[in-house]
């Protein structure tokens, strides 16, 4: 599948530039103190927020789906010619011919929370349009004017990787000549509360593979990419990038503890190179999902270790000290910056570590996996990123991974 | 597209599984919608996390397990670690609506099983978990689209893994704490399952088999004699009848559900 576009927002900015500028130049979207904090005297921790979303206004024809996530919704698709993007297909194709499939881990709960803490007039709420499950994929069908096939994952922190494979299926199904692909998740009480109560949010700046890394820092984002197997023009000067593999597997171990060996992790990874035909060997950076909770990260870098060898010089690592936990955007914000690292050859520093955690060097001596601590710059050098691979995990030990290739190095 | 039905489940007041159902439309009695969902017990879940299951997570279980013993039962030589699929438009709204009704409180306090039960995914995470499993998951919601999206998904699903796919779509009427309208206050919990072939294995089956087609018109709909009417999983009802008609006397039909506002699936038991 060829990416044609692509859209994100997230508390680093609303364009590739800004989103670029700060990978490169290690600055986080993390903070604590926001405007967000006040709703939540009881928790000590950084988020990642995406300001004035409150004041984004939906057309009228929408309005009845106003919400904080449908609004970061709205805002992402007028962000990067996505909009213009789609049309451009939807003339080309037909509206029948373009699928749309979004994640998320709480579509607009926090309307609900705003309703309960009186913020909101019962009779000003409309639970179909924000908290039900598919009000996301709903908003985004009329907002775009698609009407392919269309429905919403939520599979937590999964949720938005999961969507590439929807988008294959329909593709080589030839029900679809191109799928939005994409995910949003925005900051809301209980799933802070939630996480909180699990002792997984940090009070700190979260710092994935950090000796001393203890819990995450939850952010927000919202992110769209517009697939086909069609190949972009010929015209466009931009460099080619295509999905090559998608993976999908489950723990099958417990409901909130990801398997200690990684064991689903390695899973998903081996069948997305599977689909992709290649190796790890093959594979020259790995964003993680690295959340900066021990057990994740120790997880997902023991799954790492049992599959790389001597032989495959890999560059891994996490960007959530960037953007914090976006949960069910995690995916498709992290897809996104695959994109661009391959478009501007790059490698993204892992953020906020002060002494890497030898438990996690230990598993990976004998393997020639780097974790960068500053970002690498490739374009003078003779290293170059081609094969690069998303991890996202999430809760009921639902895995997948995401493989994109730069077709024209 | 075509995907073989290998084995069908079924839960709702009043219906205890599908051979229930089956008995009970050849000899055309109705099903008492007013009595309660028997109880079930995950008995296949390690005790800590069965004691852990809330009343939704059961329903989605139950279906999904009296569609797999009949799997197993009939296919003893085939892999039963499926991919699966789970359909739901709300989810657990009784956790949700809970724990939104306490971050109205001056302090908080949202227990942490709570919290990974109101997951969209916990039935699949518990599923996945009791059956030893580690094939991909998905949990998905299509509001009132359910029935044509998850066929669809599902039927999609098992050419991409060439396996049969178990599909379960469950719903259950919004919490109490909700505010709703009345068109959601009388809605009836339901849910049915199907494991779905749509490899090439040519399996025998005790079921028809379905044909999908995608069109854009579809005949008005008829007065519904749907006892469940209300929630989308329960508009399966009629697809199952016409599934116990095709099986007692070769009885074709073809039955058309809503993909989204302007486009359908047209159905065929073959």
């Amino acid at each position: 599948m060829y990416i044609l576009g692509s859209s994100l927002v997230s508390s680093l900015g609303q364009n590739k530039e800004v989103h670029i500028n700060a990978l490169k130049s290690g600055k986080t979207g993390l903070s604590n103190q926001t405007a967000f904090h006040k709703q939540i005297p009881s928790i000590n921790t950084f988020l990642g927020v995406v300001n004035n979303l409150e004041d984004i206004q939906l057309p009228d024809s929408l309005k009845r789906y106003a919400c904080r996530n449908n609004q970061l919704a709205w805002q992402t698709l007028q962000e990067n010619d996505f909009l213009s993007k789609v049309n451009q297909l939807v003339n080309k194709h037909g509206r029948h011919r373009i699928g749309l499939v979004v994640g998320t881990s709480t579509s607009g709960i926090a309307a609900t929370e705003h309703v309960f803490r009186n913020e909101l007039e019962a009779d000003e709420y409309d639970y179909q349009t924000t908290q039900q499950m598919d009000s996301l994929a709903q908003f985004c069908s009329q907002a775009l004017e698609v009407e392919g096939p269309s429905f919403a994952i939520s599979t937590a922190c999964s949720s938005s990787a999961k969507v590439f494979e929807v988008a294959q299926r329909w593709l080589k199904a030839d029900i679809v000549d191109a799928v939005v692909v994409g995910g949003v998740d925005t900051l809301c009480l209980t799933t802070l509360h939630g996480f909180n109560a699990l002792g997984l949010v940090s009070e700190q700046i979260c710092k994935p593979l950090d000796q001393e890394r203890n819990g995450i820092n939850i952010g927000e984002a919202g992110g769209f990419m517009l697939l086909s197997n069609t190949s972009p023009s010929e015209e466009s000067a931009d460099p080619v990038i295509k999905i090559m593999g998608v993976g999908e597997s489950s723990d099958a171990y417990h409901i909130s503890t990801p398997h200690p060996e990684g064991e689903g992790a390695q899973l998903a990874m081996l069948a997305a190179m599977q689909q992709a035909n290649i190796g790890m060997q093959d594979i020259d950076y790995i964003n993680l999902h690295g959340t900066a909770t021990p057990s994740n990260d120790l997880s997902e870098i023991s799954g790492v270790a049992h599959l790389s060898t001597e032989a495959s010089p890999t560059w891994v690592s996490s960007t959530k000290g960037f953007t914090g936990h976006t949960l069910g955007a995690a995916g498709i914000t992290e897809i996104i910056f695959c994109q661009w690292l391959l478009e501007e050859q790059f490698v993204p520093a892992n953020l906020n570590v002060t002494h890497l955690d030898p438990q996690l060097t230990e598993k990976l001596k004998l393997s020639t996996v780097n974790i960068p601590l500053e970002t690498l710059q490739l374009t003078e050098t003779n290293q170059k990123l081609q094969y690069v691979m998303s991890n996202s995990f999430g809760f009921g030990g639902n895995n997948a991974s995401v493989i994109l290739k730069m077709e024209s190095v | 597209m075509k995907a073989q039905i290998l084995s069908i489940g079924l839960t709702a007041p009043g219906l205890v599984n599908f051979e229930n159902f089956k008995s009970m439309m050849l000899q055309n009695q109705s099903p008492d919608t007013s009595e309660a969902i028997e109880k079930y017990s995950p008995t296949f879940l390690p005790p800590n996390e069965r004691r852990r299951t809330t009343a939704t997570i059961k329903l989605a279980l139950k279906t999904a397990e009296e569609a797999l013993s009949h799997f197993q039962q009939r296919y003893p030589q085939a892999d039963n670690k499926l991919p699966v699929l789970f359909v739901s438009k709300d989810g657990d709204t009784l956790i949700s609506a809970r724990m939104c009704q306490e971050v109205g409180e001056e302090e908080p306090m949202i227990s942490p099983t709570q919290f990974h039960n109101s997951v969209h995914n916990a039935p699949a995470g518990y599923w996945m978990i009791g059956q030893k499993n580690q094939s991909p998951a998905s949990a998905i919601s299509v509001g009132q689209y359910a029935i044509a999206n998850g066929l669809l998904e599902a039927t999609l699903q098992s050419q991409t893994y060439a396996k049969p796919v178990l599909m379960v779509i469950y719903d259950l009427p919004l919490d109490d704490l909700i505010p709703k309208d009345d068109s959601q206050n009388a809605a009836i919990p339901f849910a049915f399952s199907m494991i779905l072939d749509a490899s090439d294995s040519n399996q025998e089956s005790d079921y028809p088999a379905l044909n999908l087609s995608f069109t854009q018109q579809a005949p008005a709909p008829t007065s519904s004699n749907n006892p469940y009417s209300g929630l989308p999983a329960a508009e399966a009802y009629p697809l199952l009848q016409s599934m116990v008609l095709f099986e007692s006397n070769g009885e074709d039909s073809e039955i058309h559900f809503p993909l989204n506002r302007n486009n359908f699936i047209k159905i065929a038991l073959t």
